[in-house]
């Protein structure tokens, strides 16, 4: 027998009588105007920054200033810029260690830890939003949900291969408890609330 | 590890030389645990949060062999390899088929308890093999040969200045220099190098999803993404216990993991990994390593919920003045002494003694594991089996056998009280009164309360 067969077994025996499972009712948040709030202030709590714009023009304006500075500055939403036709699914990390900023698009917003769900087509790249720099994701205001739960009702996590909740830049207190932004990942997270849609 | 394990008590006599240490450890710790009540207290309905994920993990255990069927087939039809292994023999024989497979040479690897309770690296370096640990805290660690003393906060039992040390050591930083950012700023760099060279990328599993195949991994340094997403073979190692029935389960765990174990409402990272990248190999390798043996145990099965939150650990004052090289396990604190026990009942035998069954950690568990309560069974289970000391046998059969006797407790009482006014030195010898190691012995009384009171009546 092999060892899966000899572990299944052994599950089979020694588990107990079955016990169900529990209706999740959790209350939640509706008002758009309550979420964006608590929104935006859980983003700043988790080491990020936030722009509340109904213009897609002002981002693309931040764009333009940011590619004129003379970085290497990655866009993958056409909505506001030229896209990195650089990078794709299958570029190598070495092609991306050397981006400076980020800009991606955030699929949902989670209103009571400021985590965005991004897919990995969104992001093009799955080490895209971990190896810049400085990360940006463009947000619409009316996809933000109150909680956890709400979320999960919103998005097929095996929709895509990978996906992932970003709240704020990486950070590490792994030194004796100092928080220190910038751990492995990004030294930023700005995040812009859009609140038309995209 | 030795042969000769020593145990919690002389482990931690050592620790304690160092009492301003130990109170720097413990005020650390306690901090911990009160960011934890500030973010449990901002969510009105965590209670009902810990119920739901008490059953659910209740429910998941109920229908484990189901679900991990119903896991593996997902994964498999994702594009994902799934091995099985008994124990953590096997799950090491595995990783190192593989990577010989592949012609590996440079791994990196996120926090795993599971792969540190497999003594994983330990046995890919005796085959010359080496393995990165690249969470900062492990990284740390690591360099210095030591084991994390937290399953979340690894190097907690290092000041600045040790990182600084060993840094300048094993890096060339500058000496002397202790300042976090600085530092890590420097293993920013150094790891990045291993990330973007790295063949192996070695992660654990916080939780799988039966339902979608999916496991998912949080961090807060991104490091478990920036290996996984970089290396061209991916390994998750996971317990059997790990799995969780529905995706929307997930709600309820991810809401109370990070508060419970550092009271942030979310890590920065939550990945959720279903499928390899183009061109990419991702095996998942689940592990029994006497998990099935403690889900027959009726009294500790529920040890099995943990989800390594480590809320137990912080607010455990013999851990947290103890510190977690004393237990000498790879998981430490409450949890690690009911888990332990039923890995090797020699070795872990005086780690459910190496508490005061005060509840705390039962108290502020995510899953509603009873863990104080499982801590006094297992006293039982381990006695009965024989494995508590002589001295303890002893000194509780002669404890019995004086309470239950009122004639030889007067007669003990009133000796031991002239012993103490007359040979004031034995009381006050350490060695044959362990009670005075700590305390003050109290003066003597001429008589006894019964004595006075029996004078008093006439």
């Amino acid at each position: 027998m092999s060892t899966r067969d000899n572990i299944l077994q052994a599950i089979a025996k020694n588990k107990p009588s079955l016990k169900p499972a529990p209706e999740i009712v959790v209350p939640s948040e509706k008002d758009p105007a309550i979420l964006l709030s608590q929104f935006s202030k859980m983003i700043e709590v988790m080491g990020g920054s936030f722009t509340i714009t109904d213009s897609m023009e002002s981002i693309k304006e931040h764009l333009d200033n940011d590619s004129r500075e003379g970085n290497y500055i990655v866009n993958t939403v056409p909505s506001i810029g030229k896209i990195e036709e650089l990078i794709n699914k299958e570029s190598a990390p070495d092609s991306i260690d050397n981006v400076h900023k980020a800009y991606i698009k955030g699929t949902l917003g989670v209103a009571e830890n400021g985590a965005i769900w991004v897919t990995e087509s969104s992001m093009v790249n799955r080490l895209l939003p971990f190896l810049c720099q400085h990360l940006v994701i463009i947000l619409p205001a009316s996809q933000i949900v109150a909680n956890m739960h709400e979320a999960y009702n919103h998005i097929k996590i095996e929709e895509e291969g990978y996906g992932l909740f970003i709240a704020g830049p990486s950070k590490t207190a792994d030194i004796e408890q100092s928080l220190v932004v910038g751990a492995h990942g990004p030294r930023s997270l700005h995040v812009y609330i859009v609140s038309s849609s995209l | 590890m030795n042969t000769a394990v020593k145990d919690h008590a002389s482990l931690s006599e050592v620790f304690n030389k160092d009492r301003e240490r130990v109170t720097w450890h413990d005020e650390t710790l306690w901090f911990v645990r009160k960011k934890r009540d500030l973010a449990a207290h901002s969510i009105p309905e965590w209670e009902q949060l810990r119920e739901y994920a008490s059953q659910i993990k209740d429910h998941s255990l109920s229908n484990l062999d189901q679900y991990l069927i119903e896991f593996e087939q997902r994964a498999i039809e994702n594009g994902c390899v799934v091995h099985w292994a008994s124990d953590g023999k096997e799950h090491n024989e595995i990783i190192l088929d593989l990577i010989r497979k592949n012609n590996i040479s440079q791994i990196v690897k996120s926090k795993s308890m599971l792969t540190e309770e497999c003594h994983l690296n330990e046995y890919l370096s005796e085959h010359n093999i080496k393995v990165v640990d690249t969470d900062l805290g492990e990284y740390i660690v690591q360099l210095r040969k030591e084991s994390p003393s937290h399953i979340v906060l690894p190097a907690i039992h290092l000041k600045k200045e040790d990182v600084s040390n060993t840094f300048h050591e094993h890096l060339g930083t500058e000496k002397g220099n202790k300042d976090p950012k600085y530092l890590a700023g420097v293993a920013r760099s150094v790891l990045r190098q291993k990330f973007l060279a790295s063949q192996l990328a070695i992660t654990g599993v916080n939780f799988a999803v039966a339902e979608t195949g999916g496991m998912v991994v949080c961090t807060n340094e991104g490091n478990a993404d920036i290996g996984a997403h970089s290396a061209g073979l991916h390994i998750a190692c996971m317990g059997i216990e790990k799995i969780i029935p529905k995706a929307k389960d997930l709600g309820v765990f991810l809401r109370l993991l990070a508060r419970s174990a550092t009271g942030q409402p979310i890590t920065a990272y939550s990945s959720h990994f279903h499928k390899p990248r183009p061109g990419q190999q991702l095996h998942i390798v689940i592990v029994d390593n006497g998990r099935t043996r403690q889900l027959g145990r009726d009294d500790f099965r529920n040890s099995l919920k943990c989800i390594r939150c480590a809320a137990c650990f912080n607010t455990c004052p013999v851990y947290r003045r103890s510190g977690g090289h004393s237990y000498h396990t790879a998981v430490a604190g409450p949890i690690g002494s009911i888990l332990s026990p039923n890995l090797n009942m020699r070795d872990n035998a005086d780690l459910p003694f190496a508490s005061t069954l005060c509840g705390s950690c039962t108290n502020v568990c995510p899953v509603k594991i009873n863990i104080h309560e499982q801590l006094w069974k297992w006293r039982q289970v381990l006695t009965s089996e024989g494995y508590t000391t002589t001295g303890k046998k002893v000194g509780m059969k002669g404890m019995a056998f004086v309470l239950s006797r009122p004639g030889v407790y007067r007669w003990m009482g009133k000796t031991g009280r002239w012993v103490m006014r007359v040979f004031p030195g034995i009381a006050s010898n350490k060695k044959f009164n362990p009670w005075y190691k700590q305390r003050e012995m109290p003066e003597a009384p001429k008589q006894s309360f019964r004595e006075w009171y029996l004078k008093k009546k006439k």
